[in-house]
């Protein structure tokens, strides 16, 4: 597909056989510009300078009206589908080997496999020959350097458009008829037929007659005449009249009805101005006076269609279409590009922009920051800190306080717990020193716990003391000291049962009678804690 | 070729294509890179940025704990924790601890210092100091030993810890021994043996000019 048929706006070269019309197609409808006939002097640079100055150089599409165009029907049995373009390709040259304008369109028809015969498709073969007339079009169209848009056959690109004519005019209720045949006269002079069956082309006929203008009367009989020789054509097409027929003329009223009462065979009849079919298939056809020529009505469906229904393939016209279309092609993706580039040109341009804002904006807060950082510097010297002294100092302070033993609130507990009746005669307190295997263990760094300190304390009991009494005492004493001293170990080293011999001998003066030699029972608690690491 | 595209549209063709070159060469070659140079510069920017905001954040807490641990820190400088240990000074504390503890006697050793490397010390350029100090009271009260022990711990400068500490009972409490109590003699009942560490922080330029001087 040419991108130039992207765009409704074109250009159509219509090839009759006596001139060359040239229509100017938009948004706003057909206007017909120029009709060049081919013995015209300087024709090529004539028709180039229309198209390129009166049309703007729009693209070109070139629809053959002439009466030289041939179609063949062509059975092409079933291939692979890799297989098939070739093998209608070369069916394609067999038909027609002198025509270089040529092109297939397969038909929904198909043949059922046979005992005698294969499955396979129906084509019709079109070719138009590499007339005079064709050359000069080709020509002029190359001089011109707009784009060609395609080339294509007027019959077989107004087969759709007269099926939904037909789809339109014919009510709902009736039947659909098979068969539809559009008369219309063209600027040339001839009288176009187009036969269509179930919506595809069937038949088509051009042949002379006398201008619409003249008289209506004798006008219907030529039109009826014609009508007449296409029904026999029809006939040997397979028509039956049971398959119902649709007859659809462009001409003025009242030759239309004419016409109407001259045709004798069933049908459904509609006479139309180009205007009024234009209307029902909402095609904008332009002011074109009192016209009843069907050329333009033709000119506005073909020229509007994205996708056409036969595109027909020249050397020609490939030489001249392929080249433009790549340049139109390279020049779009180029703008294409052109603007993208221009876009990300700006986005980049603008990020930068906004990026050395935030450049211009975080240096000034940062030099913001600097200044009131250096402020805070200075009054912290001002201030005569010595930040390193005062945590390290404060560091030991707390680790000697941390490891120190606190005798004096040991000293008062032990004292509490004691109460009123028991006495200590001797209390030891050293520090703490990790044991043989704690030594091992840390020396693998393992953080181990060591107490704080270890403490003993002696009690001695008279001898006269019940031991067992006094090993309670001891017991509890334990207790107490053990529950005032909860993160301590406190155990009973030694109990009264132990005998053990007082350091001295107490002799009191003036009882010289009663020696008396003590046997003291000593009892010893030992404390250890509080664990630290 | 050029008839049949024709040359305005040849020279279409050629001005969008220098059009996209020049384009594709300013993105690619100046705006991209200096855009990527920038993004650098204000990442580097907002890096800076967030440290000097981080520092001066952590000055300002290191402010509002400094203020509180500077009175800490004026005190332990009053309780001579910086001192160098001087005996003279040691002495006269010393004699009025023991009248103030009402202990019969006390035989202070204050051995010589010795200069310990301490980790935390080391951080702000300081040594430890550390002397040994034996005691040994003779008290009528252990009650008198305990408030020895206070009040020294309370004057001494730097910090003093025990070491070890052994209170004894040197006399049993006889008939005779309280008729003399009765009589207003305090007579000697407690024997208290104590081992203790002064410390001391000392600056290291300091302990070195000590050191030369010693030689």
């Amino acid at each position: 597909m040419s991108l130039s048929i992207l765009t409704p706006s074109r250009t159509i070269l219509m090839i009759s056989d006596d001139a060359l019309f040239v229509y100017s197609i938009s948004s706003r409808g057909v206007k017909m510009i120029e009709a060049v006939p081919w013995s015209a002097e300087n024709f090529e640079e004539n028709v180039s300078l229309i198209i390129s100055k009166e049309c703007g150089g729009k693209p070109v599409l070139i629809i053959n009206d002439m009466v030289e165009q041939h179609y063949r029907k062509e059975k092409i049995p079933r291939v692979s589908v890799m297989d098939k373009q070739n093998v209608v390709k070369r069916k394609l040259n067999v038909a027609f080997p002198n025509y270089p304008v040529r092109a297939a369109l397969p038909l929904k028809e198909k043949i059922a496999k046979t005992d005698k015969s294969m499955a396979g498709s129906i084509y019709i073969f079109a070719a138009v020959p590499a007339s005079d007339a064709f050359k000069k079009t080709m020509s002029a169209a190359t001089r011109s350097l707009a784009p060609i848009a395609g080339f294509s056959l007027l019959p077989i690109e107004a087969s759709d458009m007269i099926k939904k004519l037909a789809g339109k005019l014919v009510s709902k209720n009736e039947k659909k008829a098979t068969w539809t045949i559009f008369i219309g006269q063209h600027q040339g002079g001839g009288l176009r037929q187009i036969v269509i069956k179930n919506g595809e082309l069937a038949l088509t006929r051009m042949t002379p007659i006398i201008e619409t203008d003249d008289e209506p009367s004798i006008w219907g009989n030529e039109v009826y005449q014609e009508f007449q020789a296409t029904m026999s054509y029809l006939s040997r097409f397979g028509f039956d009249a049971s398959d119902g027929l649709n007859v659809i003329l462009i001409s003025d009223p009242s030759a239309g009805d004419i016409v109407n009462e001259l045709i004798d065979i069933p049908c459904n009849f509609y006479a139309l101005s180009p205007q009024d079919a234009a209307k029902l298939l909402k095609l904008p056809m332009g002011i074109h006076g009192a016209s009843y020529l069907a050329d333009s009505l033709h000119v506005a469906w073909i020229g509007r269609k994205s996708k056409f229904i036969l595109p027909m393939k020249a050397k020609q016209i490939d030489n001249v279409s392929k080249p433009r279309q790549v340049a139109a092609m390279l020049s779009v993706l180029l703008l294409l590009g052109g603007s993208f580039q221009a876009y990300k040109f700006l986005d980049y341009y603008q990020q930068l922009e906004e990026t050395k804002e935030d450049i211009s904006s975080v240096s000034r807060r940062k030099s913001q920051l600097d200044l009131q950082y250096e402020k805070e510097v200075k009054r912290k010297k001002d201030l005569g800190f010595d930040i390193q002294l005062i945590q390290s100092s404060l560091g030991v302070y707390d680790e000697l306080v941390k490891n120190q033993i606190n005798v004096l609130p040991l000293f008062y507990k032990i004292g509490m717990s004691l109460g009123k009746d028991m006495r200590i005669d001797r209390i030891q307190i050293s520090r703490g020193e990790p044991s043989i295997t704690r030594r091992i263990v840390s020396a693998i760094n393992v953080k181990q716990k060591t107490p704080l300190f270890i403490s003993s304390m002696q009690m001695t009991f008279p001898s006269t003391t019940d031991a067992d009494k006094g090993n309670k005492e001891v017991q509890e004493l334990r207790s107490r000291l053990q529950k005032l001293l909860p993160d301590h170990v406190v155990k009973v080293s030694k109990l009264l049962e132990d005998y053990e011999y007082s350091e001295e001998i107490v002799v009191e003066t003036g009882d010289e009678n009663a020696i008396l030699s003590s046997q003291d029972y000593v009892a010893e608690i030992s404390i250890e804690g509080p664990a630290i690491e | 070729m050029i008839g049949i595209i024709g040359v305005k549209r040849l020279l279409i063709l050629l001005v969008l294509l220098v059009i996209n070159l020049f384009l594709g060469s300013v993105i690619y070659l100046y705006v991209l890179p200096e855009k990527e140079s920038k993004d650098i510069e204000l990442r580097g920017l907002r890096g800076q940025l967030s440290t000097v905001q981080r520092d001066l954040d952590k000055m300002h807490i290191e402010f509002e704990q400094l203020k509180k641990r500077q009175d800490r820190f004026d005190a332990l400088k009053e309780s001579g924790f910086f001192s160098d240990q001087d005996r003279g000074d040691a002495k006269k504390i010393l004699s009025s601890v023991q009248k103030q503890s009402k202990v019969i006697s006390a035989i202070v050793s204050v051995k010589s210092g010795v200069v310990e490397d301490n980790i935390e010390a080391q951080k702000s350029n300081h040594k430890m100091l550390i002397s040994p100090i034996e005691i040994e009271i003779k008290a009528f009260d252990d009650g008198d030993v305990y408030r020895y022990i206070d009040l020294l711990q309370k004057q001494f400068p730097g910090h003093l810890s025990i070491d070890e500490i052994t209170i004894k009972r040197s006399r049993d409490v006889t008939s005779a021994l309280l008729r003399a109590i009765a009589s207003g003699a305090s007579p000697e009942l407690v024997i208290a043996t104590i081992k203790m560490s002064w410390r001391t922080m000392l600056p290291q330029d300091q302990v070195i000019v000590n050191q030369k001087l010693r030689r």
